[in-house]
């Protein structure tokens, strides 16, 4: 029961990790806002959180009056920085992170292989040509463009899962090589056709090669609320049949002889995988290399088996994100750096690394 | 009554037929060999007792009820099976990949409890694995292995135990140890279904004996009634003599060069 | 003061230079030497001229000679007389045999056009490369394409013109305190807010109209980062977008603590105007400044 102890372990280091990385991206950033008057904004915002009648009372027993006093002297432009920039983009890169981690760990069990991504059914590509459609026609310029391009990524990501659904086969059975074959597929046809959009992009070129680098500037509160429910129903689909991955990591067969109801559980678990990596490629752009190092490094550390890897994956997924966004942030301030070129310059020498490491032992 | 029956069972993959007309009944507690030569149906006919194909006519029955209409759940608890060269990229453990066993008998939010416990040791220590249970399973021999997945499926806690060639591409040691197993798990009230290659082995070890040719049974019965010099010719378009095995008094072949 | 005897001195280089240039008068071979020191001679003006570059072709027709550009590129759309002239092609790949089969006696380049250069060169069109960095140097290429058309009149009458209205401008804004600079922010892309730094003429533009720009530690063209933008806070939003108003900034996440966006400062420029390196810079200060100061403007 070693395992179990260190898996625990593992379990404490993240959860500290991903509060220590979200504390720090809100209180670091190019504007260096002193951390008693952050303190102080985070305290008030959550004072403002507090019915009238409790605050009343708070006051009138000689609490928080120093803190109300502080908050005056706070310039409205830091608040705005703190609560209303900051906190939503580090909110929305944890929950990509956990999306791409919980993704990845579910593609790589049902696909059994330890090099399958979010994206290995062409959910990307999926997404790149409609957030590129969407940029073509000039919606990014107009009021609704915040949502309409993380829509129309959305709906092209979740357009290329039926794609390859239907091209793996018909009826009840469909085998994973024919759906790895159908994503590869499916993943270089739609790769071409956002090459084609890009070259006749001109104008919105620039703003079509910016979204598919990845990021979170300029992500706001409804991009975290509308990652919500996808990241629960995927999550929920995902630890329903965490065992089931267990079992079809071992083949297709020896799932169905070990009780699995094998079309059912891949049906749901491909949809709910995609459904997920749709959602976070929609509210940050394509951000690679997250869903294939973070479960590959979780499995290393703590083993294979899924009713651990799932939420690990999730947890050290939104850890590796929101450090990522933060190092994008401060590297080369006042500059910021695309979130996906840093998680592919730290997370390539990292996967390279554990290859390495997992050869020698 | 029989555990598992087939009725009339036809299968055909893409048009060809494999397997035709088989009727077959298992009683609860044989210890059965199907032996045939390679692409003869043995490894197809395991896979439809286990419900991974669909019989294209006929029924398959498991305790009298039709497979196909059985939970699958339901089925993994009465029903394990052995497969050959189960291989993951995942660094299972020989405990994890003995403890997958256990899925059909827990719930989805469910932890292991005492009686999966239970189960697990009693599958590791029968298999003499509870040394090995930290081991990586990836990096065990061929014959190791084998007896991992024998693990799992007996962690299961089957009444019905199908093992599709258990014993190729193992030495005499692992081979007599499997079949010394399978002889004790029969003792203790499992029903045995074992692909066998080996027709000296089967003839040794089974109780019954099914020959299957071209996808049809040729013979069923006692080792005495199937291995004879006809059949083995019939079957095997081999000639062999037959001689009798000094102690357990079975028919073995030997062949003629 | 020390300031303006600097000043003084580059205007003199800088006369220097353009004498350097200028070797000859019109009535023999013209030597030119473009802004990459390469040296042409045309042995009379220019008559049938190709422009690649579109501040190039504005140029032309300031200096009353656009009846004579036979070929531009797709871009060059003003004046409207321009859009009537054959295209030779996209900004950075013109079509290489429709040039040459316009026969033309001089073609206008731009630094981006290296290849074409070359390959010109090559086949013995004469070339001239343009690359200025600064409104000095947008009246240096001015006089550079007077001499090659054989308009040296015109070229100092439309410099004269420009560095005029300039004047005016800084005579408006004289006396002007650094506070009083409202700082202005021009938005070049978004998402992935791009701005023109320190060293592009936007910031010159924005300098010389009295503001200043809020993309200050920036090098030329870089992005910044939100919260950077709403701690530097400017007064003023410039922007190329054409069919958006204010809400497109509006309606960004925090950003109406912005000066600039709670009063709505918020004001579209055309691009074609503050991005070429042509007569109509003198245009862009004059707007720039009239939105900056209002009541200096009356």
């Amino acid at each position: 029961m070693k395992k179990t102890r260190l898996r625990a372990g593992i379990f404490l280091a993240l959860g500290v990790a991903l509060i220590i990385a979200l504390l720090a991206g809100i209180a670091i950033g190019t504007v260096p806002i002193p951390l008693k008057d952050l303190f102080s904004i985070i305290v008030s915002s959550l004072w403002r959180m507090l019915p009238e009648t409790w605050q009343a009372s708070m006051l009138r027993l000689g609490l928080f009056q120093k803190l109300a006093a502080l908050m005056e002297e706070i310039p409205e432009t830091w608040q705005a920085i703190v609560l209303r920039l900051r906190l939503p983009r580090v909110l929305a890169a944890m929950l990509v992170g956990s999306a791409l981690g919980l993704s990845g760990s579910t593609m790589q069990g049902l696909f059994k292989n330890p090099l399958a991504d979010p994206f290995i059914i062409g959910v990307s590509s999926g997404a790149s040509v409609g957030a590129a459609a969407a940029m073509l026609l000039g919606l990014a310029w107009t009021k609704a463009g915040a949502f309409a391009i993380p829509l129309a990524a959305f709906a092209g990501g979740m357009g290329s899962l039926l794609l390859v659904y239907s091209l793996s086969g018909s009826g009840g059975r469909r085998s994973t090589l024919s759906l790895l074959l159908a994503g590869t597929a499916v993943s270089t046809f739609l790769g071409a056709v956002v090459a084609l959009l890009t070259f006749f992009s001109g104008e919105q070129l620039q703003q079509v090669v910016f979204w598919m680098m990845g990021g979170f500037s300029g992500r706001n509160w409804l991009h975290v609320l509308s990652m919500l429910p996808w990241l629960a129903a995927g999550g929920a689909v995902i630890f329903w049949h965490a065992r089931d991955l267990d079992a079809l990591s071992l083949g297709e067969e020896q799932a169905h002889y070990m009780g699995v109801n094998v079309e059912k559980a891949k049906g749901r678990l491909l949809a709910a995988a995609a459904l997920l990596a749709a959602a976070a490629v929609s509210v940050s752009g394509l951000i690679g290399f997250v869903g294939l190092v973070v479960p590959h490094a979780m499995r290393l550390l703590g083993g294979p088996s899924h009713r651990w890897l799932l939420p690990a994956s999730a947890l050290a997924g939104a850890v590796f994100m929101v450090a990522s966004d933060l190092l994008a942030r401060v590297a080369l301030a006042p500059v910021e750096l695309p979130v996906g070129l840093v998680t592919a310059l730290v997370g390539g020498p990292f996967f390279l690394y554990l290859l390495k490491k997992r050869k020698v032992t | 009554m029989a555990v598992i029956s087939l009725e009339n069972v036809n299968f055909a993959y893409n048009g060809s037929f494999c397997l035709e007309d088989i009727t077959l009944e298992l009683e609860a507690g044989d210890l059965t060999g199907i032996i045939g030569p390679n692409g003869s149906g043995k490894s197809t006919l395991v896979k439809l007792m286990a419900g991974y194909l669909a019989p294209d006519s006929g029924r398959v029955l498991l305790g009298g009820q039709p497979l196909a209409r059985l939970k699958r759940k339901e089925v993994a608890r009465t029903l394990a099976v052995v497969s050959q060269g189960i291989h993951t990229d995942f660094d299972f453990t020989v405990e994890e990949m003995v403890s997958l066993g256990r899925l059909p008998h827990m719930g989805r939010w469910q932890s292991e409890g005492p009686g999966d416990s239970e189960a697990i040791e009693w599958a590791l220590s029968i298999t003499h694995l509870t040394d090995f249970r930290h081991r990586a399973y990836n990096r065990l021999s061929g014959g190791e292995a084998q007896r991992v997945m024998v693990a799992q499926a007996l962690a299961q806690q089957p009444e019905i135990l199908l093992l599709d060639e258990p014993t190729t591409y193992m030495d005499m040691a692992y081979q007599q140890e499997m079949f010394t197993l399978m002889t004790r798990l029969n003792q203790e009230g499992i029903t045995i279904v074992a692909v066998l290659h080996d027709v000296n082995m089967a003839a040794l070890y089974c109780k019954e004996l099914v020959a299957i040719r071209g996808g049809r049974i040729f013979a069923k019965g006692p080792a005495e009634a199937v291995i004879t010099r006809e059949n083995i010719k019939e079957i095997y378009g081999c000639t062999v003599e037959i001689t009798w095995h000094p102690v357990a008094s079975r028919p073995q072949i030997t062949i003629m060069p | 003061m020390r300031k303006r005897v600097a000043l003084a001195l580059v205007f003199v280089l800088v006369i220097l230079a353009l004498s350097g240039c200028v070797a000859t008068d019109n009535n023999g071979p013209i030597t030119l030497v473009d802004d990459f020191d390469r040296e042409i001679v045309l042995e009379e003006p220019a008559q049938k001229i190709i422009s690649l570059v579109p501040s190039s072709t504005e140029i032309l027709f300031a200096l009353g000679v656009g009846d004579r550009v036979v070929g531009a590129s797709d871009f060059c759309n003003y004046p409207e007389e321009a859009l009537s002239i054959t295209r030779v092609g996209g900004f950075d790949v013109p079509n290489l045999e429709l040039i040459v089969s316009l026969e033309p006696d001089l073609v206008f380049a731009a630094s981006l056009h290296k290849d074409t250069v070359e390959a010109l060169e090559g086949m013995g069109i004469a070339v001239l490369a343009l690359d200025p960095q600064n409104i000095q140097e947008i009246y240096a290429n001015i006089e550079l394409m007077a001499q090659a058309v054989g308009k040296k009149k015109a070229g100092e009458d439309l410099i004269k013109d420009m560095k005029g209205r300039l004047a005016s401008v800084a005579t408006a804004l004289e006396g002007l305190r650094d506070a009083e600079r409202p700082v202005v922010f021009y938005e070049v892309w978004y998402p992935g807010i791009m701005v023109a730094g320190e060293g592009t003429f936007i910031d010159e533009i924005i300098t010389l109209a009295g503001g200043k720009n809020m993309a200050w530690g920036i090098p030329r063209w870089g992005s910044i980062q939100e919260e950077e933008i709403l701690s530097r806070n400017p007064d003023f939003i410039f922007h190329g977008y054409p069919d958006t108003d204010s809400s497109f900034f509006a309606t960004r996440e925090g950003w109406d603590v912005i000066t600039a966006v709670a009063e709505d400062s918020i004001y579209f420029v055309d691009p074609d105007i503050t991005s070429r390196t042509g007569p109509r810079i003198a245009e862009a200060v004059e707007a720039f400044a009239r939105i900056l100061h209002p009541d200096l403007f009356k």
